[in-house]
């Protein structure tokens, strides 16, 4: 008879999902990146084998373990049949043996800096991590950045192509290199983490899964490398994101403007973590751009309600961000915060001008805020016209309903 | 009572992501807990193995590089009688993935 259920053990929470970018870590770390793709089949046929044998013999005191020894062992099975055994095989057997906790660390480490490897095309980078660092399959990722498994299986395809020149080692880089690469490491996470605030599926737990991923590997970073205060200022931007991820939709799954959200349920914890990273990544004189939009969203999450928001500080921090990066995106919201501080005239004039700009060409919001600003300043007939352009533009069902949920607001 | 053989049939599962093998798993091993009463025994089959039509003629299974149809693993339950037994093959996870055959035991 088997143990009734409540007197065995469960698994933590995607347990499966971060075994497997451990196993892959440990055996890419052991047998080499070019055999990257031998080491996804075999953690994969792993994990298959682990959900049959636990199913009827019930999960193991030691899983992590007992996936390590299956992984090893078909590993070195499949790289027998490849003919590839005395050169791989033999140096790494004798010391592939229940790798601890450091080394699966020190091996996670190396995956994250190659999977940001500055060789590897920007738009495989985020794809090899969700598949690497994160554990997602590729319907998974498909799913979570909109796009089809066609598409980001020539991504991944195009990444390995790379490992496969040995122009990319599998390594922590040193000095100043070191530095560089935990700064592209920053981007790859930021970019991670975007994936999943913006996408607009409401349904979909997956995409605030990828946030929560992106988290757990910017702590990662922080913990081997407490002086980089870059990864804290960014961990303390994803928190103050997060702790408003709940309230940006309505109880239809609508979008809502930062104006109409429902502050009370803003998470002050994260709120309050959030404010504590940042606190700790401020000891350098020259500020970083996630420090400035840490701030920015510092002030939103600190503001009581949408109109005593400290627009001036606001505006003041996207000044010297702009310094720093002066993307269009930035510069939108740079403009919002400079209307709303006051300085309206200004801020329609440059908006207008932006909106022209081919970038926001299809971009709804833009000519959302256009509507918004062109009512504010008593121009009705100017702000009709947007509002439907606004509408014409909007891509998802969110998107529409967070436009008619401003329209009604103002008509 | 009776004892019953179910029977899963169903593809090798090579494309399931860990976390969907985890929920597999973890459903499993919830509905078992709920058929305590009923339940015998169950096991799973490796996916590779020998067909014998005859003295003479052996086809070898696996491994697989694509999906295949295969005797993925059986369950042995007793009930009351068949139509029992249908109803609790019906509660099953293992619907989702396999066909179940349900053969009452001699």
């Amino acid at each position: 008879m088997k143990p009734p259920i409540e007197e065995s053990r469960v698994l933590t929470e995607h347990f499966f999902r971060q075994s497997y970018t451990k196993m892959i870590a440990v055996l890419v770390s052991h047998f080499g990146l070019d055999q990257i793709s031998l080491a996804e089949d075999v953690v994969q046929d792993t994990l298959v084998s682990a959900m049959e044998q636990w199913s009827v013999k019930g999960i193991p005191d030691n899983p992590g373990g007992w996936l390590m020894q299956v992984a090893k062992r078909k590993a070195i099975n499949a790289l027998q049949r490849k003919r590839a055994y005395e050169k791989n095989v033999l140096p790494a057997w004798s010391t592939l043996y229940a790798p601890d906790m450091e080394e699966i660390n020190d091996s996670t480490l190396k995956m994250i800096f190659t999977c940001c490897h500055p060789e590897l095309p920007p738009e495989s980078q985020v794809s090899l991590a969700l598949k690497t660092l994160c554990g997602l399959s590729v319907d998974e990722i498909s799913h979570a950045m909109l796009t089809t498994s066609s598409n980001i299986n020539k991504r991944l395809y195009r990444a390995k192509q790379k490992f496969r020149t040995g122009r990319i080692s599998f390594s922590i880089p040193e000095g100043e290199d070191l530095k560089e690469r935990l700064s592209n490491v920053c981007t790859t996470l930021f970019l991670l983490f975007n994936e999943g605030y913006y996408s607009l599926h409401h349904e979909d737990t997956i995409r605030m899964d990828l946030c929560y991923e992106a988290i757990r590997l910017i702590k990662q970073i922080e913990r081997n490398f407490p002086d980089y205060k870059k990864a804290r200022a960014l961990h303390a931007l994803m928190l103050f994101n997060i702790a408003r991820f709940e309230s940006r939709l309505d109880d239809k799954g609508g979008l809502l403007i930062l104006a109409e959200q429902d502050r009370t349920r803003w998470d002050q914890n994260l709120i309050v973590e959030g404010l504590e990273c940042l606190h700790q990544s401020l000891d350098t004189h020259t500020p970083n751009k996630y420090q400035l939009m840490a701030g920015i969203a510092a002030e939103h999450c600190l503001a009581p309600d949408f109109q005593s928001t400290n627009w001036k500080s606001i505006l003041q921090q996207y000044q010297i961000l702009r310094k720093l990066d002066n993307n269009l995106l930035i510069r939108f919201n740079g403009l919002i915060a400079q209307f709303y501080a006051g300085e309206k005239a200004e801020a329609l004039s440059e908006l207008t001008t932006l909106a022209n700009h081919s970038f926001f060409e299809s971009n709804s919001l833009v000519f959302l805020t256009l509507a918004v600003f062109h009512h504010e300043m008593k121009d009705r007939a100017g702000s009709k016209a947007f509002f439907s352009k606004a509408v014409y533009l909007s891509q998802t069902i969110a998107e529409r309903s967070l436009i008619e949920n401003v329209i009604q607001k103002y008509h | 009572m009776k004892q019953y053989l179910l029977l899963l049939r169903g593809k090798t599962e090579l494309d399931y992501s860990p976390e969907q093998l985890q929920k597999r798993l973890e459903e499993y091993r919830d509905w078992v807990g709920t058929i305590q009463k009923n339940y015998i025994t169950d096991n799973r089959l490796e996916r590779e193995g020998v067909h014998l039509k005859n003295k003479n003629e052996m086809h070898t299974d696996g491994p697989f590089l694509e999906a295949k149809e295969i005797i993925a693993g059986f369950i042995i339950i007793k009930a009351e009688n068949l139509e029992v037994a249908v109803d609790i093959a019906k509660g099953s996870p293992l619907l989702q993935y396999f066909e179940i055959f349900i053969r009452p035991i001699v």
